[in-house]
């Protein structure tokens, strides 16, 4: 078990939070989404409590659980007013350690998460989020659906989420962080008196923190489209693999990103937005993760600006892999991410949750402290060799939102080429 | 799923619903007011290195022209293109320079503009804000420009999105006259006919320091503040107070109803009831009664249609609080199998019984300890604690509002909650709209 503290006494709260270093990504493909449905499936039964009477013992203190599974690991959560801080603790370790997995709420729960993919699919921007990955990364465990899909959903059972749980929920496996109103001694006994008993696997328990492996390289344009009826506006999701947080090319590659498209007068905002007012927001993003993710840009414009604006970001991301970043660029970002960095640690949140996230994805324990400065001796040429090194505008995947028959010909007239076109319906995935 | 379609709902309204903070920062709010009439609100908070300034302008798309619903969205992008000695996109430029982070957002109410950033950079920020207050440049290229960026925006928000289609069409229904009928994302078609003269006229008739509160709250001290600003806001000259003109809707005597046939996967139903506005005192137990329908995963509406009757996947409610007359607003979203009726029935049922009984003690306190919880949550960030300074003061007149809540929610009493029922949440009081998809549509909608 690993304990972070973050003490703050400004205020009467508390944040306490589990987070295990099992994700969606270490689930069987042909489980898809284990590992979330697993994590919810844990608060709706526990300790000989009903579902209902679990949401309204949380709910009587003022607070609720929250739960979160991302490709890495699996996050359990609450804040509360330090008055309740015990009595919600005893409800949480209920819930973690000894959850009853009902059959019914099994049931009930593959038929909820079914219906957040129904609801999902009438959200442009997350459907376009949930067929990047999987075009991008192919079988690689970040090309899993956290969430699953229709096929892997219906295997989903209340037996399953019970072995995941045994698996999963061993001693070495445990990073209990807590931030606000309570001491390391506080947070130190409060985790020893309900978590104490934690079972052990032994040895064997590392296995499971797995190393992500390296993504195998895919070459040439490839279109991804995800037809969807009467799109006025098309979602645009151009991306690259991209090397782990813990890679000493990120923080350059990352510096490089920021100014490609991290802030509001970034090359793309200024060139898609401000002069032509092509789209109403684009970014650009390096993914912190335990091991390599992605580049990824994001852009929306009309459907009858799709063409224009596509081919608008692939030359701009060709410029700017071919020449780099202006010096002054680079001056602008490294001051930019050295001062912006404390708005990132404002509250004992943020700091905990900074705190979990490095120790999660093997990152030094100082990183936070020291990131102004390392940002700051970053040089140009570690930025340029980083550029070099990672960035490939030949070879991106693009995931379009939209309705096909109407953006094909506008595609075709702008005479845009594809090394491979693919259309999809959006509600295939 | 529930807490991403509020969220949601409330973000793309634009509207900012903040609990109160606690009585110990009312302790320390210190307001004073400049000779031109710019209202200054300060709260020293030294939790973290970062200090905000956020400035509100007591001009929403209310007080837009009725044939050019829009314009005050699209001029809040205006206000980031260019003055006198700020060249466009500069002033986002200067904020990220310093590592700092500034947005601004439109309500139907009001239009604010905020800048968060270290302590050394207050002066810099300050004179930034002055200096757009009253220097905007209007060029013809830039509003063309803004322009389609804002249509863009409205395809996001509005055309795109069926939930926020559906809160378009229940606006449209509740609001007969009142110009609440339109969101603050406006119409394309007028946003087209927009043009530097109407734009210069908007800055001129609002954007003046009489009709404007700076709020300033973070790493800082008053005496500090207090220099900085009669430097750099003092010099602006005040302007005639705005001429609004105030539009009454006529109350609702019975029920709207309407279904909107979209592209949609999972059906929604979304009902609002004409409440008080925003300084009206009805407004705690409103809060409260919402908080013992919608909050938590015990509340009555998540309860009684996701749990006991399992047709629906999320159902909730908030108070869409305006300074005029606004909305108590309800939803559930429903599998497409369910029967649309009868999830209606529930949602009707659950209404009528808060009308009818009077609510147990335990609802009660949990609602309150949910209430004094989230209070404390929106104290963490000081922008946060600006935000809602500055809603409270335009939206309920009164910028302490917030300070005194822990008290009044305390003092809502059961029979309180039955008396707003009875009072607002009437089957003739209320407008509701179906969305269903568009093979489900019932012959004969509306």
């Amino acid at each position: 078990m690993k304990l972070f503290v973050e003490e703050s006494r400004e205020l009467p709260l508390v944040r306490a939070q589990v987070t295990l270093p099992i994700g969606g990504g270490d689930d069987a493909s042909e489980l898809d989404g284990l590992a979330h449905f697993s994590s919810d499936l844990l608060a709706r039964g526990a300790a000989g409590k009903s579902r209902t009477e679990l949401d309204a013992a949380f709910d009587a203190l003022g607070t609720s659980l929250g739960v979160g599974t991302n490709h890495d690991s699996s996050s359990f959560g609450f804040s509360v007013l330090h008055e309740h801080l015990d009595a919600a603790m005893a409800l949480f370790a209920d819930v973690l350690l000894r959850p009853d997995f009902p059959a019914k709420e099994s049931e009930k729960l593959r038929r909820e998460l079914a219906a957040s993919l129904d609801e999902l699919r009438d959200d442009d921007g997350a459907l376009a989020q949930r067929f990047f990955p999987r075009a991008l990364y192919g079988d690689h465990p970040y090309g899993r659906s956290v969430i699953g899909n229709s096929q892997t959903l219906e295997r989903m059972n209340s037996e399953l989420a019970r072995r995941w749980h045994e698996r999963v929920m061993v001693k070495t496996n445990l990073v209990f962080g807590f931030a606000g109103a309570i001491s390391a001694a506080e947070a130190s006994a409060l985790v020893d008196g309900y978590f104490g008993h934690v079972p052990s696997h032994g040895a064997g328990e590392k296995a499971l923190l797995s190393a992500r492996p390296a993504l195998a390289p895919k070459t040439g344009l490839r279109l991804l489209l995800i037809d969807k009826p009467e799109r006025t506006q098309s979602q645009i999701l151009i991306g690259q693999p991209a090397p782990a947080w813990s890679h000493p090319d990120f923080l350059p590659l990352s510096i490089a990103t920021c100014a490609f498209g991290g802030t509001f007068t970034a090359r793309l905002m200024n060139e898609v937005r401000s002069k032509r007012g092509l789209s109403y927001g684009t970014s650009a993003r390096l993914s912190h993760a335990r091991g390599p993710k992605a580049l990824t840009c994001h852009v929306f414009p009309s459907l009858e600006q799709t063409a224009e604006t596509l081919e608008l970001v692939l030359r701009l991301y060709q410029e700017w892999a071919d020449q780099g970043l202006r010096p002054d660029e680079a001056d602008f970002v490294r001051g930019y991410l050295s001062s912006s960095f404390a708005f990132q640690l404002a509250t004992p949140e943020d700091r905990l949750d900074l705190q979990l996230s490095i120790a999660l994805c093997g990152l030094p324990a100082d990183y936070g402290t020291r990131y102004a400065e390392k940002v700051r001796a970053v040089s140009d040429q570690q930025i340029a060799h980083a550029m070099q090194q990672h960035l490939r505008p030949r070879d991106l995947q693009i995931c379009i939102v939209s309705t096909a028959d109407a953006l094909r010909p506008r595609l075709e007239q702008a005479g845009l080429k594809f090394d491979s076109i693919e259309t999809v319906a959006f509600d295939s995935y | 799923m529930r807490t991403t379609m509020m969220r949601a709902m409330k973000t793309a309204c634009l509207l900012v619903l903040l609990v109160p903070a606690g009585a110990d920062a009312a302790s320390h709010l210190h307001s004073w007011q400049l000779e031109n009439g710019l209202r200054i609100l300060f709260i020293a908070d030294h939790k973290a290195p970062v200090v905000t300034v956020q400035v509100f302008f007591h001009a929403g798309s209310k007080d837009e022209p009725a044939n050019k619903r829009g314009m005050a969205h699209m001029f809040e992008h205006m206000m980031f293109k260019g003055s006198v000695h700020v060249r466009p996109e500069e002033h986002a430029h200067f904020i990220s320079a310093v590592g700092g982070q500034d947005n601004a957002f439109t309500t139907d109410d009001l239009t604010a503009y905020h800048n968060t950033v270290p302590p050394s950079a207050l002066e810099f920020t300050l004179q930034l804000e002055a200096e757009r207050m009253r220097n905007l440049l209007l060029t013809q290229k830039t509003i063309d420009s803004e322009r389609e960026v804002v249509k863009e925006e409205l395809r996001l928000r509005l055309e795109n999105n069926p939930i926020m289609q559906g809160l378009d069409k229940v606006l449209h229904l509740a609001y007969t006259v009142h110009p609440y009928r339109q969101s603050a994302i406006g119409e394309k078609a007028m946003l087209e006919t927009v043009t530097i003269s109407d734009c210069q006229k908007f800055y001129d008739a609002y954007y003046r320091p009489n009709n404007a509160t700076l709020i300033v709250v973070g790493d800082t001290d008053e005496m500090t503040l207090r220099r900085l600003t009669e430097k750099y806001f003092a010099p602006l000259a005040r302007g005639q107070d705005p001429s609004r003109t105030h539009i009454v809707e006529p109350p609702q005597d019975e029920k709207r109803s309407a279904n909107l046939s979209l592209s949609v996967q999972l059906p929604v139903m979304i009902g609002a009831y004409h409440i008080a506005n925003g300084a009206n005192d009805d407004r705690y137990a409103l809060e409260v009664l919402q908080q013992i329908l919608s909050g938590g995963e015990s509340s009555r509406l998540y309860s009684r249609l996701v749990r006991k009757d399992k047709t629906a996947v999320a159902a909730g409610g908030f108070v869409f609080d305006h300074e005029d007359p606004g909305l108590f607003l309800i939803y559930a979203a429903y599998l497409p199998s369910s029967d649309a009726v009868r999830v209606e029935a529930a949602l009707q049922e659950e209404i009528a019984r808060t009308r009818h009984y009077l609510v147990d003690a335990h609802e009660l306190t949990k609602a309150r300890n949910q209430l004094a919880a989230q209070a404390v949550f929106r104290r963490e960030r000081v922008a946060d604690v600006a935000t809602q300074l500055g809603t409270d003061g335009l939206v309920a007149h009164n910028f302490e509002r917030g300070f005194s809540g822990d008290r009044k929610y305390d003092a809502v009493t059961a029979e309180d909650i039955t008396r707003v029922a009875q009072k607002y949440l009437l089957d003739s009081n209320e407008s509701f709209v179906t969305l269903v998809p568009q093979s489900k549509n019932q012959p004969g909608a509306k």
